[in-house]
Parts: structure tokens; sequence; C-alpha cells
């Protein structure tokens, strides 16, 4: 029950708590407000909005985006998942960001007789760091680990003994990929009414720097935990210390399913994805809740390592 | 590739990273063309020293299964993996002929009788 008072409060009290504010004060400023407002500042005001369509549009939106927020955030908690410090913070300061910026826009407008007379519009900033340290607080509050599940039956193993020492390296590559990357601009530039040379080098370069940063990555495990390394550069790259890992399997992925190609993160279920095609994947699934999972050759042999590393861990006396 | 060392073992530590290294490449991957770990990332995640690695990879490329190349590192050669498996089993040879008392010119004897 903590748990619930704990998400709620984070994803829906406390944007809900500015939402209200941010109403109360526009009914309660409306008599000293000009109609229009002064929306949108260039240096001095440059644009307005009629009172009641801004009010009402920004209102809407913090309500629907607070009601979505709290919405997931509850059923991912109803599914034993973890709801990551990270998605309840970014989605609490989202949700705050319209009434904030609501009260941002009314306080320059308050007592002055046009809203060309509008003062400044700098005050916004204070506004859109009060959302941002809404989202830091809520984060605090409101992420929480998914309830610590069983082990894994099909756990494997490579066997690894007291006092042995291993490093198991594995790789994946997506040739079809490094191909499809390539053509795309090739098609752009000779489709009918096309781009111009300029604009299609332009796309073929950014393609290229794409498939070289993330057609193939690599994987290595050792007593320091997982490093994962994209592309020719091995960036970008994340270590994931041994520590914070609860267990690894094998598992199959599905081309464009489990999140998609790429680099992927999803704030629902709380897993990451480094991913360069679908088929055998190493997961990793950490202290934390979430799961790292990575594509790569022969996972069983690297996610074994791991767990026999674990093991070695909880009984090795350091 | 699965490296794995025990180092409460009487066999030298170069020998075991070079056997680990054999056996990955006698199953084929890495792949002819692909490249061995870094000797310095190998010895740094075994805790053991690069002069170590070094050598185990000079083994393999005196057996013909890796080629030494001061940019690109240890680059697998192509047929390193039957190569690599002959090694192994011409290892396992050498050690069952010693084992039963059969001397070098018996046991080429008795591969040279196979082999025709």
């Amino acid at each position: 029950m903590t748990k619930l008072i704990r998400v709620l409060t984070a994803t829906a009290v406390l944007p809900g708590a500015v939402l209200v504010t941010a109403g109360l004060l526009a009914s309660a400023w409306a008599d000293r407000l000009p109609d229009p407002i002064a929306t949108h500042w260039n240096g001095a005001p440059d644009g307005s909005t009629p009172a009641g369509v801004f009010v009402t549009v920004c209102l809407a939106l913090g309500a629907v985006a607070t009601a979505i927020l709290a919405v997931t955030a509850v059923a991912a908690l109803r599914r034993g998942r973890p709801v990551p410090r990270v998605t309840a913070g970014v989605g609490a300061g989202f949700a705050a960001l319209a009434p904030a910026t609501l009260i941002s826009v009314l306080v320059p407008n308050l007592d002055v007789p046009d809203w060309h007379a509008a003062r400044g519009g700098s005050v916004v900033v204070l506004f859109l760091v009060g959302a941002t340290a809404l989202g830091v607080v809520a984060g605090f509050v409101g992420g929480l680990p998914s309830p610590v599940a069983e082990h894994s039956a099909d756990r494997p193993s490579v066997g690894l003994r007291p006092g042995q020492r291993a490093y198991w390296s594995g790789r994946a590559a997506n040739p079809a990929m490094l191909w499809a990357l390539a053509l795309v601009p090739v098609a752009i530039a000779l489709l009918p009414a096309g781009l111009s040379w300029p604009m299609a080098v332009w796309i073929a370069l950014v393609g290229t720097f794409v498939t070289a940063v993330t057609y193939r990555l690599k994987a290595t495990v050792d007593a320091k935990g997982v490093t994962i390394r994209f592309g020719l550069f091995g960036f970008p790259w994340r270590h994931v210390g041994l520590s914070s890992i609860r267990e690894a399997t094998a598992r199959e992925l599905s081309t464009f399913g489990d999140t998609g190609l790429g680099l992927r993160f999803n704030p629902v279920t709380g897993t990451t994805a480094y991913k360069v095609r679908g088929g055998p994947a190493m997961a990793l699934a950490l202290e934390s809740g979430r799961t790292v999972l990575v594509s790569v050759d022969d996972p069983e042999t690297g996610a074994g390592l791991v767990n026999d590393l674990l093991a070695q861990r909880t009984t090795r006396i350091d | 590739m699965l490296v794995r060392i025990d180092p409460a073992s009487t066999v030298p530590l170069f020998e075991q990273v070079a056997a680990s290294l054999r056996r990955a490449l006698a199953d084929g991957s890495p792949a002819p063309g692909e490249q061995l770990p870094p000797a310095r990332e190998l010895a740094a995640s075994l805790e053991i020293n690069v002069h170590t690695v070094l050598r185990a990879y000079a083994a393999l490329r005196d057996e013909g299964l890796i080629d030494l190349r001061r940019r690109r590192g240890a680059v697998v050669i192509g047929g390193a993996s039957a190569r690599a498996r002959l090694t192994e089993l011409a290892g396992e040879l050498a050690g069952e002929a010693k084992r039963a008392g059969i001397g070098f010119e018996e046991l080429t004897g008795i591969l040279k009788e196979k082999y025709s």
C-alpha cells in the first residue's frame, strides 16, 4: 500500500497540486488580466491569445498528462514492474510543465491595461526550474524497483569452479542494416522530384554515421561486470557492474519487437536494449528491477559466466 | 569466446590462456578475419600480466592460428578452426602416448600407418 501511495504521490498528487494551484490562481486573477493576454515574447511581447482559451488549453494539457502518467505508473505497479526514477521524475516534471507555463505567462500580464504592455517573460525560467525540481522530488518519491523475483529455473552456467577466473566476449553484427542504410540515401536521391544533391549527400553522411555506430556491438564479461560497446568506435558504451546484476539468462528477441533495433529504453518496463538484430540475446536482470537486453551471439555462455561469477562473489571472502 | 584460467593449477597460465583460445578457435568463433581481444584488455579482465597473454598469443601464432600485426592486433587466419582442432587432438595424442609409455618413433609409425 505504501508503494501505491508513493507512486500516486509522485505521479498524481505532486503534478495535480501544481495543476490545482494554477487553476485557482487563474480564476483569482481573472479580473486583473487583460483579454487577450500576451503569450509570446521576443524581447517584448509579440503574440497574444484570448485569456480563456490559453487557461483552458494549459489546464487541459496538464490534466491529460497527469492522468496518463498516473494510470501508466499504477498499471506498472500492479503488474509488478519497476517504476524507474527517471520515468516518475520526467513524467511528473512534464505533467507540471503546462500549469507552470500557465502561471509564468499570467504573472507578467497582471494589472496591465493591454497585452502590449505586459512585462518581460523571463520569469518563465523560474517556473521551468520549479517544474524540474518537482520532477526530481517525484523521481525520489515515486521511483520503485520491482519486487524481488525468484531466480529463473533455466539459469545457464559454464561450470566455473571456485578460484577460477574467466573472460568472455561475444559480438553481433547486422550486415543487412549496413546495406539498407547505405542504400536509403541513394534511393532518395534517385526518386523522381527527389532531393537536391547537397541534401542527398548530407543524408548519406548521417546514414553512414548511424550505421557505423549501430550495425554491430561487442559485449564482454569478467569479474568486474558486463561491458557493452556499440559499433566501430565502441560508442555508445555501458558498463554494468557485477554487484548490480541479479541474474543473467539467454533469450530470443524478435527483430522489431522487444523495443526495436538500436539503443532503446522502455520507460514503462524499465528495459534497456542494446540490439543490432533479432535472435539470441543475453538478458541481465538487475537488482533495481530493470532489465538490460544485449543481442549477441552465443548468449548462453556469456549469461552462464555472469551467473557463475555472481555465485563466486557470494562465496568468496575478500 | 570464453577464456578460463585456474591460478591454482600447475599448468602455466600462458598455456591455459592459449588452450582456452585454441578451444574457441576450434569452435569457429572468432571466425577468420576477426580479432582476438586486445592483450591488455584480456590481461586486465583475468588479473594476469599482459606479457602472459602476449606469450599465449605468440604460441598461437607459432601454431599458425593467428597473425600478430602491429596495428590490427591478433587476427584469426583462414583455416584456423581445423588447425586448432588438429593441434588440440595432437596434444591429446601425445599425452596419451606418454602415459602409455609409447615413444615418439613408435607414435609417428602409428600415425604414418593411419595417414596412408
